[in-house]
């Protein structure tokens, strides 16, 4: 029982007694966990806004009118052999001339005169497909099939918005990452320093007979209270901060096309992610310290 | 129990320490080592910690070639013997009662036993008083009392002590090694005491081992420190 507490009393009494080293080690983990944390947060509604875009971008087929059920039924299967097509759905002309009344409201009214054998729209599939960078080569294959009459999609400035979104989201991924490796780096050292101050106190204990283990837990044990202590305040801020940004833009970006990614289960992930970061961070920077300043002594 | 054979020590800078020392002391002696600055006493010193290997030679304690010892294996060895280091080495984030209790967590013993152990260590080296003072607020020999307190905590086989009076006016001096005394006899420990002060040397015979440049220059059986005429006076 003693083996297990005695390492956190000695890593708590050493943040006490070491109180400025502990505390710039836990600003340097604050510092960089925020930043982790505000790009992260980008990055995610980033690729939120690009996969709300691109699940707008439907394709739009229409069949001939000659082509009867079983032959709109093969079509169907054809299609949804195609790779990078989820979900095929079949729109018959009536339901065609529903959705074209219904999207001009009231003024669609006129066109109630249609209905039934007038009606000079087509049988139609709505296609959805895995990817928006997949949506013209799907296209062009369905376009060469027997009995198609017409393929639409929202046309080049979707497809342009798609890649842009992906290539701003896939920029901030490569900050996040190149931020998290200074965050390890910058906290390692800070944690190595505070530590090389006590290089002469391992010597010591190592000295008067005490294992490496021994020497190492407290250590250990302490930088991961610097990382935890460190990740408490970015997180609040991450949690408060996203909530308050969320609800005073209605959780949209400009449009309602740009949706945001909702503030829960959100802000628990990264969370999650924060103290996972912190914790594992500064018990590496301990770890590699102490074991460095172990072997220096025989 | 200590048994030094054909002991070389060279630095890596060079500089040669020891030259073929032989050497035995047995169980539950108590020896002086004696020698001016420079001498290799305390690279002996080192040699016996494990804290230097020997260039040449082996050097065995209690049956262990210290020298052969394996980096993990070094702690085990070190809680069976106690050093009095002349620079302390104290934890100057630990106060005494910790210090003394470090040496005696490291081997896991019992909480409650090893608390009433520095009790009773604190008592006989006369720090009771200062057991909650960080070193750094201690007077020199009050340090040096802490040291000893920690070394002989765990019941070491052998204690070494480097300069233990070195920094003691006389009166306390004499009761250091009236204390070492005591527990040489007491817990049979072998003592092998650095020091410079003749005064000791002569009023409290032991065997004693003059070191010089490296060599071996006396081993007196029956004590006592004997004035050359020649370069002696700088002991």
């Amino acid at each position: 029982m003693n083996r297990i507490i005695r390492p956190f009393k000695e890593g708590f009494i050493g943040i006490i007694r070491h109180l400025a080293m502990s505390v710039s080690s836990i600003m340097a983990v604050m510092v960089t966990l925020f930043l982790v944390s505000l790009f992260l947060i980008l990055t995610v509604n980033l690729q939120q806004i690009t996969d709300s875009v691109e699940s707008k971008v439907q394709i739009h087929v229409q069949i001939l009118n000659d082509v009867d059920l079983t032959g709109i039924g093969d079509l169907r299967k054809q299609i949804l052999q195609i790779e990078g097509v989820v979900d095929v759905e079949f729109s018959d002309k009536d339901d065609e001339l529903n959705h074209f009344i219904e999207s001009y409201g009231e003024e669609g009214k006129i066109f109630e005169m249609y209905r039934g054998d007038k009606n000079p729209l087509r049988n139609a599939f709505i296609i959805e497909v895995a990817q928006g960078n997949l949506i013209e080569q799907v296209s062009n294959k369905i376009e060469v099939l027997d009995g198609i009459e017409n393929v639409n999609y929202g046309g080049l400035n979707a497809l342009k918005l798609i890649e842009i979104l992906n290539s701003v989201r896939d920029s901030g991924l490569i900050l996040v990452s190149v931020l998290g490796v200074l965050a390890i780096f910058l906290i390692t050292n800070t944690i190595k320093m505070s530590i090389h101050s006590r290089m002469h106190e391992i010597q010591i204990m190592r000295t008067i007979g005490a294992t490496n283990g021994f020497i190492r837990s407290p250590f250990l044990i302490e930088g991961i209270l610097i990382g935890f202590i460190g990740s408490i305040l970015p997180i609040a801020l991450s949690i408060f901060g996203y909530k308050y940004v969320y609800e005073s833009m209605n959780g949209v970006l400009l449009t309602s096309i740009f949706v945001l990614r909702p503030v829960f289960p959100f802000v628990y992930q990264l969370s999650y992610l924060l103290i996972l970061l912190g914790v594992s961070v500064g018990l590496l920077g301990s770890f590699i310290s102490v074991s460095r300043y172990l072997r220096t002594v025989r | 129990m200590i048994k030094l054979s054909d002991v070389s020590k060279t630095y890596k800078n060079g500089v040669n320490a020891l030259y073929n020392i032989n050497l035995f002391i047995d169980q539950s002696e108590f020896v002086y080592i004696i020698g001016p600055t420079g001498s290799g006493k305390s690279t002996l010193i080192r040699l016996l910690d494990a804290e230097e290997k020997p260039t040449k030679g082996n050097v065995e304690v209690s049956g262990i070639n210290v020298g052969q010892l394996r980096h993990g294996k070094i702690p085990y060895y070190r809680r069976y013997i106690g050093v009095v280091f002349q620079d302390f080495k104290l934890l100057p984030s630990k106060t005494v009662f910790e210090n003394v209790m470090y040496a005696l967590e490291i081997t896991n013993m019992n909480p409650l036993l090893a608390r009433q152990r520095v009790r009773e260590v604190l008592q006989l080296v006369d720090l009771s008083e200062k057991s909650s003072h960080y070193p750094n607020q201690l007077s020199g020999g009050q340090q040096q009392r802490a040291v000893i307190a920690r070394a002989i905590a765990n019941k070491p086989r052998i204690l070494i002590a480097d300069e233990p009076t070195g920094n003691l006016d006389p009166q306390k001096s004499g009761e250091i090694i009236e204390l070492l005394e005591r527990i040489n006899q007491e817990e049979k420990t072998t003592i092998l005491m650095v020091t410079h002060d003749i005064g000791i040397v002569n009023q409290y015979k032991k065997r004693t081992i003059a070191l010089e440049a490296g060599h071996i220059v006396a081993d007196m059986v029956e004590g006592g420190y004997i004035q050359h005429e020649s370069n002696h006076s700088t002991i």
